[in-house]
């Protein structure tokens, strides 16, 4: 098959990239730029507000946090993605036999369409402020008002549609818009910053000064908002690392950096990272911690109001763009994932019914409002298939073990990684429900990843011997 | 003319984060802050279609 009609019939699906098609840091930079600058950004700022954030935990823990994801990317997926040059769902099929791959294949489509919902949720939020209908408050599990029944659905409806249609029209809107927003989200904290200073009458003439307002009045620390769980320096570290655990200890974006040329350009996830997980979050946070301290009892996390209090309807369409471009391809990649178990139904079906699930599940606010601890069990399900990629590719040749083995030797499930997988999230969560504060939800993925790779590692040795 | 709508939306995204900046620098108010930014909102989505986006980068 040619190259061009490699990429017709979906980019290098089943075969290593060829050279001639990598890209270069650039690519990179602003592709990571673009994706980690969403609508959920505005949900996670102002939560870390509520969880009871101090100033240092926060910027710290940031700091750290997003240089141990961006390190994770550089360390742990680029260098097997440049070697291997496959998408992870290929290179899974090889390690874990085809049945595997479609349980996997499922679980990640769902916690698409999840995450996809809290996108939707987030835009329809920009529809409560010209509406006016009731919106949902911080602790509200349940959708509280037809009118936001109603914009969730009209938002859920139209991406839907979009994305089944193919989002060529919404990347194209995703590219134009990613400067534009990114200059939006610091828009938001630079006016949120002015309007703390003339609240409170501090006045802010050097780096000392603002960083006396930030821990008096924006990240004041103590108790957290009642329904949230405190959030400590190493909460906001292990968050920032692990939010986006299935793209990289995860391997997820295996299928990204397989186009580069070289391994190390894995650091262009820093963009992402300080742009949308550092200065995109902090500038959000700015607005609801403005809020709350303007009138303590309003708790409501709702993005729109809060941009729009900040830049008017720019903060609107920022809100609607970030939400919209964001879960387009989110819905879409879903759609991927489950027409992969029943690729006998059209694409366009598949996606639709993708898009309604997630619009189902936009109407629920408790998912938006519960972002933090989503976004950590979405890492913690996919976590385990990471390890055993990992494993499978650079330890196995070192003990002995056969690569790939369920392409050797044929197999449907490749039993070894099943266990490894299933046992390591049974594991993991009988911690979290132990109760000890140091196997919290936000904790327990990093002994996990070692408990994957030891159970792959162990059940192997037993399988493969047995064969 | 691609050219010039280049220059036209850089400058526009120059004034997306001025307004804020003179907003903070109290040279304005909150009101011509937002006014500014939905002209220079305006302003980019129109100038930067006539030459950006073409093509997906990954």
């Amino acid at each position: 098959m040619s190259d061009d009609q490699q990429e017709k019939h979906g980019e290098f699906e089943r075969e290593p990239v060829p050279a001639s098609k990598t890209l270069g840091l650039k690519a990179f930079v602003g592709m990571y730029a673009g994706e980690h600058c969403a609508g959920t950004e505005l949900m996670i700022g102002p939560l870390f507000v509520a969880a009871g954030v101090s100033a240092f935990d926060v910027v710290g823990g940031l700091l750290i946090g997003n240089l141990l994801a961006v390190l994770s990317w550089m360390f742990l997926c680029a260098p097997i993605a440049v070697r291997a040059r496959l998408t992870l769902y290929y290179q899974l099929e090889k390690i874990c036999g085809r049945n595997l791959v479609t349980l996997y294949n499922l679980a990640n489509g769902v916690m698409f369409c999840f995450l996809a919902g809290s996108m939707i949720t987030v835009s329809a939020t920009a529809l409560g402020v010209w509406f006016n209908f009731p919106m949902p408050g911080l602790n509200d599990l349940y959708p509280n008002s037809v009118g936001w029944v109603l914009a969730v659905l009209v938002i859920g409806a139209m991406i839907s549609v979009v994305a089944a249609w193919g989002y060529d029209t919404v990347s194209k809107v995703a590219n134009i818009s990613a400067p534009w927003m990114v200059l939006v989200f610091l828009a938001f904290g630079i006016i949120g910053l002015r309007q703390f200073v003339e609240q409170t009458g501090v006045e802010v003439n050097s780096l000392a000064s603002l960083w006396e307002l930030c821990k008096t009045s924006i990240w004041k620390g103590g108790d957290p908002l009642p329904g949230q769980l405190k959030f400590t320096f190493w909460h906001v570290t292990f968050f920032a690392w692990f939010c986006n655990m299935a793209m990289h200890v995860g391997m997820s974006d295996l299928t990204v950096f397989r186009f580069a040329k070289k391994s190390w350009h894995g650091i262009a996830s820093a963009s992402g990272m300080y742009v949308g997980h550092f200065m995109a979050w902090l500038a959000a946070s700015i607005l609801y911690a403005l809020q709350l301290h303007l009138d303590p009892t309003d708790t409501n996390v709702l993005p729109g109001p809060l941009a729009y209090r900040a830049a008017g309807v720019t903060g609107l369409i920022c809100v609607i763009v970030a939400g919209w471009t964001t879960a387009n391809p989110t819905i879409y990649r879903a759609g991927l994932a489950f027409q992969a178990i029943m690729p006998n139904k059209s694409r366009f079906a598949v996606t639709i019914g993708t898009g309604l699930l997630a619009t189902l599940a936009g109407m629920f606010p408790a998912i938006a409002m519960q972002l933090l601890r989503f976004v950590a069990i979405y890492g913690l399900i996919l976590m385990p298939m990471g390890a055993v990629v990992f494993t499978d590719f650079w330890i196995f040749p070192k003990l002995g073990l056969k690569q790939y083995y369920a392409e050797h030797k044929g197999l449907k499930i490749n039993w070894a990684a099943g266990i490894a997988w299933l046992a390591t999230l049974a594991i993991c969560v009988s911690l979290v429900f132990s109760g000890k504060p140091q196997f919290q939800l936000y904790f327990v993925a990093l002994p996990g990843w070692f408990i994957a790779s030891a159970l792959y590692i162990v059940v192997s040795k037993f399988t493969q011997k047995e064969a | 003319m691609k050219k010039i709508a280049e220059i036209v939306s850089y400058l526009s995204l120059v004034l997306v984060i001025g307004a804020p900046l003179l907003f903070y620098a109290q040279a304005i108010t909150l009101e011509k802050n937002i006014v500014l930014m939905n002209i220079a909102t305006v302003v980019w989505f129109v100038s930067a279609t006539c030459w950006m986006g073409r093509k997906k980068e990954v």
